[in-house]
């Protein structure tokens, strides 16, 4: 959370928080909390995220 | 049509015919049937007794067996089929493990009695072996024997105590009822004299010459109904040897225990061995000469014997084929798998098992060679892709940036049809180079397609893909539609002879297009001879050939004479000659397994340390993005030294090559022929760490100024004032990228920081804090 810690967004201004977003992959969806700007609601994955568990989940999709 | 290529069923059915389960030589040979693989396993962990009864389950009376045994499984042992190699001494084995068993006591089976009645004629071996056999079932079994005591003609061949021990060992807790000096002569009144009831089941073991009771003991299946009985021949008076009758015997027991069961009167029928080793398995080791007492081996004489065993099984496939060595999988395996994963519908639990191998696999036709009964496992992936992508099964991570590609390729950007310049009438030949050629080195297919103006001046240009991309992405109509087109464009140009420089079009057109005339343009060169360049290495190289050519091509020959006009000192990569293995490319898997590709390069870099010459671009390209150095024959031909491009080069190389041919050939400008404008790019400026980034996730730099465009026109991004630096992203067909980069001020443009994707699909909701979400942003 360091990083996600010092961003803002854009256009809002605000930090994020973490708060659920729903994520859709192979016809399969789900819903999991991650970075999320309280007001407009854009999403932030960070890279560790897209690359770690995020990574893992859509290869087990795959494989399914 | 679509129908037919995504019909998995009759390349399952050629699995009928895998010899994977198939006994091996020594397994086949043996008249007891005995598990060798077992049996060797146990030695070998030193299990002597576990060792002993399997080999007194195998041979029913295993003292017997191991005096009589003749070795005939380690005649077929192809240890011994090698100058220096000597068979497992198995006789040796099974001597040993009568000898070093402490635990040789039957086991007393608590079951209860059958009601079927059996009659046994003749108490030498094979009447005993089924008496032992089918008493151990509880069939209530009645022994005649003409003489006065069992054995019959085991007394011409060891010492009386030794079968006796065993006779009275084996059959310690059995109720056998023997019926001495009594000859049959007759079995249609046989009944048992105890309650006068006719015998369910007749064994006639009466010895060599003994009475047969009607039926031709030369008949393949000696057996007959004898009214309500099943009445069977065996021992001697079938087998040809001592072991085959006592063989015989207890396999026939098992016979008449299926028809006890089921009414069918089968005859055991002798199994034969089809597999084929691979010659790499066998060794030269010395075989392990006993030493104990008795010219017996010791425990560890018998163990080091047995780890000398090769366990033959027909594994040629899983020893040769990349993805069945990949994944430790067996053929039957990988076709089960496959099969599952073609069944419509999901299961949330391993539904679709072999989805990523399916894309991982390569059609090298390597499979269906090393196969000895030829199981077309390239042509049942094929299918399989076809039927997973028909029923929507088919992520479509594993082929998008492919299929983008080949529709860049065929695209009016990139894609040219002319005949030669200045020419009208048909054109004998046409160049089709392929789509990766232009892509990896443009010059190239400008150099080679000036040479064949100079020897052919009428040839004819062909830019376009084959479509296997779609082919190999299971997208039949997509793979079809592009096929058409190359067959109108072939039918424009005049039908000529096309001149292809890529053997995986090579292979497509031969299969899917065979209409139109093809030969390797290597061929046309080796025949019409090409000019020595200045520039010529003349360091020792092998040709690695591609896989979508076999042993015996004509191409091959003719890369190996323009190599030796060049002079070059080739060495021979025997290995792969012979069995020709993808450099990974083929079936485009790198999306499905990034790691399984780069495994397949090594191992292919690993068959030598001399670069390499390939005529396949995608080979070429495959070693130098592994370190490995490595040259197109039209490299070579050219004077050229091969580079690396990243996938933005790819496309600008492409979209050059057009512009550099139309301009120099046709004295053309690009943009009247393809009609393309300029896109509104913003300016990028990174390094060379990103640059490659980018190329390695498979995307443009041109998509990653569409991602920056897009942040900045709407704000969608997340600014961090630490390393004062935008991060935001975008959807591109189905990926997610995102961006981080910073706004340049001085120059106008935008310095990218980094570049990262996802498959997964952010769903924002429609509606957040009581605001309607831009819709811009899904």
């Amino acid at each position: 959370m360091a990083k996600e810690s010092i961003l803002k967004c854009s256009k809002c201004h605000v930090p994020l928080e973490e708060m659920e977003v729903t994520f859709c992959y192979l016809e399969r969806q789900f819903r999991h909390k991650v970075p999320r700007c309280p007001k407009c609601g854009q999403v932030y994955i960070p890279e560790e995220l897209a690359r770690g568990r995020m990574a893992e989940v859509e290869k087990l999709l795959e494989d399914k | 049509m679509t129908e037919d290529i995504a019909n998995i069923a009759p390349y399952l059915a050629q699995f009928k015919h895998c010899l994977q389960n198939e006994p091996p030589f020594c397994m086949s040979a043996c008249p007891l049937d005995l598990k060798v693989y077992d049996f060797i396993d146990r030695i070998r962990e030193n299990r002597f007794n576990a060792a002993y009864k399997q080999w007194r389950n195998a041979a029913g009376f295993p003292f017997i067996a191991a005096r009589l045994c003749s070795g005939l499984c380690s005649a077929a042992c192809p240890l011994g089929g090698t100058e220096a190699g000597e068979p497992v001494r198995m006789n040796d084995l099974e001597r040993a493990v009568c000898h070093l068993a402490t635990k040789t006591e039957p086991t007393d089976y608590n079951l209860p009695q059958k009601p079927q009645r059996i009659a046994i004629i003749g108490a030498g071996l094979a009447g005993m072996a089924a008496a032992l056999r089918l008493a151990t079932k509880r069939y209530q079994v009645t022994v005649y024997e003409k003489a006065s005591r069992p054995g019959g003609t085991l007394y011409e061949l060891m010492e009386e105590n030794v079968f006796q021990d065993d006779f009275a060992l084996q059959t310690k807790h059995l109720a056998i009822t023997y019926r001495f000096d009594t000859e049959i002569t007759s079995v249609s009144d046989l009944a048992d004299d105890s309650s006068g009831e006719p015998f369910d089941a007749i064994f006639a073991a009466t010895g060599r010459g003994g009475a047969s009771f009607g039926i031709d003991p030369a008949d393949p299946a000696p057996c007959r109904m004898e009214g309500e009985t099943g009445l069977f021949l065996g021992g001697s008076l079938t087998a040809e040897d001592k072991m085959h009758a006592l063989g015989s015997g207890l396999a026939i027991a098992t016979a008449i225990d299926n028809f006890l069961m089921t009414r069918n009167l089968r005859y055991p029928v002798p199994r034969q061995s089809y597999i084929q080793i691979d010659e790499a398995s066998l060794h030269t080791l010395p075989a392990v000469v006993p030493t104990g007492d008795n010219g017996l081996y010791t425990k560890e004489e018998a163990a080091e014997e047995a780890a000398r065993c090769i366990k033959c099984q027909c594994n040629g496939c899983q020893l040769h084929d990349d993805l069945l060595r990949y994944l430790h999988k067996t053929p039957t395996r990988l076709r089960d798998e496959i099969d599952a994963t073609c069944v419509e519908g999901t299961a949330d639990i391993k539904g679709s098992p072999a989805k990523r191998s399916i894309n991982m696999y390569q059609p090298a036709g390597l499979f269906r060679e090393i196969c000895p009964v030829q199981i077309d496992m390239d042509a049942l992936i094929q299918a399989a892709r076809f039927r997973i992508h028909k029923i929507g099964k088919m992520p479509w991570a594993f082929h998008e940036f492919f299929l983008k590609d080949m529709a860049f390729t065929n695209s009016a950007q990139a894609a040219l049809c002319r005949k030669a310049p200045g020419e009208n009438g048909d054109a004998p030949y046409a160049f089709f180079p392929g789509c990766q050629l232009g892509a990896s080195a443009p010059a190239l297919v400008t150099d080679t397609y000036r040479y064949l103006l100079q020897k052919e001046p009428q040839t004819g240009l062909l830019l376009h893909c084959c479509g296997v991309p779609a082919k190999w992405a299971g997208e039949a109509a997509r793979w079809q539609e592009t096929l058409d087109t190359i067959r109108t464009q072939w039918i424009k140009l005049g039908r000529p002879t096309l001149l292809m420089a890529c053997p995986t079009c090579m292979k497509t057109f031969s299969e899917s297009l065979p209409e139109i005339p093809t030969t390797f343009v290597y061929d046309f060169m080796a025949a019409r001879g090409i000019e020595k360049p200045a520039a010529c290495p003349d360091e020792t190289m092998c040709i690695f050939d591609p896989c979508a050519t076999r042993a015996g091509d004509t191409v091959r020959t003719s890369v190996r004479r323009l190599c030796r006009d060049l002079a070059l000192p080739l060495e021979p990569l025997a290995e792969h000659e012979r069995h020709t293995a993808c450099c990974s490319y083929g079936g485009q898997g790198s999306l499905a397994d990034p790691n399984y590709t780069r495994a397949v390069i090594r191992q292919r870099m690993e068959e030598s340390d001399h670069p390499y010459i390939t005529y396949c671009i995608n080979c070429r390209d495959a070693f130098i993005s592994q370190g490995k150095e490595a040259r197109h024959i039209l490299d070579l031909l050219f004077g050229h030294s091969p580079g690396l491009s990243t996938v933005t080069e790819r496309r600008a190389n492409r979209t050059r090559l057009k512009e550099v041919l139309l301009k120099e050939f046709w004295k053309e400008s690009a943009a009247a022929e393809s009609g393309s404008a300029e896109h509104p790019a913003i300016r990028l400026e990174m390094d060379e760490t990103v640059r490659q980034k980018i190329s390695s996730e498979h995307l443009l730099e041109e998509e990653v100024a569409q991602v920056i465009a897009f942040c900045e026109r709407t704000k969608r991004s997340f600014y961090d004032a630490e390393k004062d630096s935008c991060c935001g992203c975008r959807k591109l067909g189905h990926l997610t990228c995102w961006v981080e980069y910073r706004p340049l001020a001085a120059s106008g443009s935008y310095e990218v920081l980094n570049v990262y994707t996802h498959r997964m699909e952010i769903q924002l909701e429609v509606v957040w804090n009581g605001k309607r979400v831009d819709p811009e942003v899904q």
